[in-house]
């Protein structure tokens, strides 16, 4: 049993379910990429991405990130449980402020903030927003996946370290 | 920090990450090449691919209409037709932009459309193979699935091959940044290359087209070319010398490029510009995204070393409507 579950177990003394969740406090990017929340799941395996190696995933889009202080992108194709593919993109801002900076820069007029979540913006098949020191991208690769962004966005959000 | 892009160096430096890439900022020439000394075969050199064109012959087409297949059409056709670039037995390559895990409708990736018209003429003009390759940025086979470029060439007939099956070759470049390239093979062993970009927004170097097209040719540490993207992308267009430029501005990425992703980011513009001269092309293609040719470093670079004429209203043009 991961030494977490097992810390959690001690301390409620009660057994996991059978497909346990990734706790809040101790989740890393990757693992929330490979055990997703809202009913997505795993398609591809994930991919990390230091500043030395983002170009290698967002090419010429990479200096901007680079210079506003990115430290770690943890990326993966999921899909809904339709089987309807999207892009969760982890970046890893180092603070709150450099994760704000970049969704700033991003935020297209064409984007609008979904209804009581002002720091995000949300376009036809896409979803942004910063949270804390995470800047995270959304983005449908199958077209039907659209629908799904927003729900899966605001229960990714909160499980974010 | 900042540079003329909005780029800091120290983001530049941390991409490149090694002493040599650092040289080339410092204006020393690079060799973006996987190759040990040692042990890998003397680079080769590119041929040249262009054909001679009659004198008084249309340099520059421009078509709008809402069919991308018709729009190539009626651009070739007022150049000549397929049959003045490709002849009968020639092995031809065609090079679309399929760097992204995008949809068409993302217009991160050439469109299909008029990928598959591209084949069909080239195969109707009596080429021996059309082969249709590109350097993903993302998963090779995902982006060539998803982009619907795969699919749509070889259902027109055309061979698809990704850098895995490819493979690359060292090319001996010879410019001002870049000396040797590592180029995907298929390249080396074409008669006719056509060059197929598509017309979006680029972070780095502000928009991508004919010229940013042939970093796509790249295997290695091409990232390293950030550093001096506009000198090293005119390096490369004057080692490829392609039979003919299609620059696709079907639908537009206008924003948030190269990758894309938001639907709201994409304007349709329903053109095609195809033509011989990347500059002028280039040139055409920035004023599409409202954009000064003068303000970006590959145009002005390109033209000052000869590879064309930004001024394309003084080239003989034709534009038609569908």
């Amino acid at each position: 049993m991961p030494v977490v579950l097992a810390v959690w177990v001690a301390r409620t003394g009660r057994a996991p379910r059978a497909e346990p969740e990734v706790p809040v406090a101790s989740a890393q990017p990757e693992d929330l990429l490979r055990s997703p929340p809202a009913g997505a799941r795993a398609k591809g395996t994930v991919q990390l991405f230091g500043p030395d190696e983002l170009a290698d995933y967002i090419d010429g889009g990479a200096p901007p990130y680079v210079d506003a202080g990115f430290v770690r992108l943890a990326a993966a194709e999921l899909s809904t449980s339709a089987g309807h593919g999207f892009a969760c993109d982890l970046y890893d801002m180092g603070t709150p402020a450099n994760a704000e900076s970049m969704a700033r820069r991003e935020r297209s007029a064409s984007l609008a903030s979904p209804a009581g979540w002002p720091e995000a913006a949300a376009g036809e098949g896409a979803l942004f927003f910063p949270e804390r020191r995470w800047y995270v991208k959304l983005t449908a690769l199958d077209p039907e996946a659209g629908a799904f962004l927003e729900t899966f966005g605001r229960a990714l959000r909160g499980r974010l370290p | 920090m900042g540079s003329e892009n909005g780029i800091g160096r120290r983001a530049l430096l941390r991409m490149a990450g090694t002493g040599a890439a650092a040289a080339a900022t410092a204006g020393l020439a690079v060799a973006l090449s996987r190759r040990k000394v040692d042990a890998a075969p003397a680079p080769v050199r590119m041929r040249d691919h262009r054909v001679e064109r009659p004198s008084g012959s249309v340099q520059l087409a421009v078509s709008r209409g809402p069919d991308a297949a018709a729009n190539v059409q009626r651009a070739i056709a007022a150049l000549g037709g397929m049959g003045a670039f490709v002849r009968k037995g020639e092995k031809v390559v065609v090079k679309p932009n399929i760097g992204w895990n995008r949809t068409p409708a993302q217009a991160a990736d050439t469109n299909p459309d008029v990928v598959a018209w591209l084949v069909r003429e080239a195969m109707a003009a009596g080429a021996s193979e059309v082969v249709v390759c590109d350097v993903p940025v993302n998963d090779a086979d995902s982006c060539y699935e998803r982009s619907g470029i795969g699919p749509a060439a070889r259902a027109a007939g055309a061979k698809t091959i990704t850098p895995a099956d490819g493979g690359f070759r060292d090319v001996e470049v010879g410019g001002k940044v870049v000396r040797v390239a590592s180029v995907l093979a298929p390249l080396l062993a074409a008669d006719r290359i056509v060059n197929v970009p598509i017309l979006k927004h680029h972070g780095l170097t502000g928009a991508t087209m004919a010229l940013k097209n042939w970093y796509g040719i790249l295997g290695g540490n091409r990232a390293r070319m950030h550093q001096e993207i506009h000198p090293a992308l005119v390096d490369l267009a004057l080692m490829m010398k392609p039979t003919l430029t299609v620059l696709d501005a079907t639908r537009m990425l206008a924003a948030n490029g190269p990758s894309g992703g938001n639907l709201g980011d994409v304007k349709k513009l329903d053109t095609i510009v195809a033509g011989t001269d990347e500059i002028a092309i280039d040139s055409y293609g920035a004023g599409l995204m409202n954009l000064n040719a003068s303000d970006l470093g590959f145009i002005v670079q390109g033209e000052k070393a000869g590879l064309g004429r930004a001024d394309w209203k003084s080239l003989k043009v034709v534009e038609t409507n569908g």
